[in-house]
């Protein structure tokens, strides 16, 4: 089995940026997934699985983030997160 | 703005008599209304209003409570240990028993992420959590958590 790494950027688009519920969305949808996934923003770095973490990153609207996944499930992964952040958290 | 700027030793307590998320946030309001130009009923609403769409505890025994206020002019915090930990709906089911609290003005997005920043960098520490649970006295854990913040970049 090969374990694909896959990595993308995109911009935080939501008036709120990335606040508390908008990165336990980010938590919940990342459960779904067999595989390991990391948010970056500038010098930071999370667990897609803590939102203490996620909340470190301090991403207001605008920001560009990394999303970076590795394991069997990244590429849909990828594909769900990538979606989640470009549709503004639903808000 | 450095997160320990929005708390004084008014605003920081450890908490004896708080037995469950509501009496929290009842004393969140209590404590606010006093130190801003906000009423504990506004304050109050807005803190259980956000809780329902989603609990803020982060784990670890962390809640941050928050809410949007109108007529709150400037950001005020309430750092509180409870010394019994209660239930709070936490992601991980753990009771928690750490409070980091806001109340923000309604447009200040931005500002209001770098507060978060800095209060889950803060609690995300293993060591500061071991720290704030060690305090016995409303004045030490002001000291931990200013010296905390200091230390931010």
């Amino acid at each position: 089995m090969t374990h694909k790494s896959i990595e993308i950027t995109c911009e935080v688009i939501n008036q709120k940026g990335l606040h508390a519920r908008a990165a336990a969305q980010i938590v919940t949808l990342s459960n779904h997934f067999d595989c390991d996934i990391e948010v970056e923003h500038k010098d930071k770095i999370a667990p897609s699985l803590s939102l203490i973490k996620l909340l470190t990153l301090d991403a207001p609207k605008g920001s560009i983030i990394k999303v970076k996944a590795h394991g069997q499930q990244a590429e849909q992964a990828i594909q769900a997160l990538q979606q989640l952040i470009e549709q503004g958290f639903d808000e | 703005m450095n997160i320990n700027q929005l708390l004084s030793p008014d605003t920081t307590l450890v908490c004896t008599q708080v037995s469950s998320k509501k009496k929290v946030l009842e004393k969140v309001s209590e404590l606010i209304e006093q130190v801003s130009s906000s009423s504990r009923k506004h304050i109050f609403e807005s803190l259980c209003g956000r809780e329902k769409l989603g609990s803020t505890a982060l784990g670890d025994g962390v809640a941050i409570p928050h809410g949007r206020v109108a007529q709150c002019e400037q950001v005020k915090a309430v750092f509180m240990l409870l010394e019994k930990p209660i239930d709070y709906d936490a992601p991980d089911g753990k009771a928690v028993d750490i409070i980091f609290a806001l109340v923000v003005p309604e447009q200040a997005h931005k500002e209001h992420l770098g507060h978060l920043a800095q209060i889950a960098q803060i609690l995300s520490d293993q060591k500061t959590l071991s720290q704030i649970r060690h305090a016995h006295s409303s004045q030490a854990l002001f000291e931990i958590l200013e010296e905390s913040a200091s230390k931010l970049a």
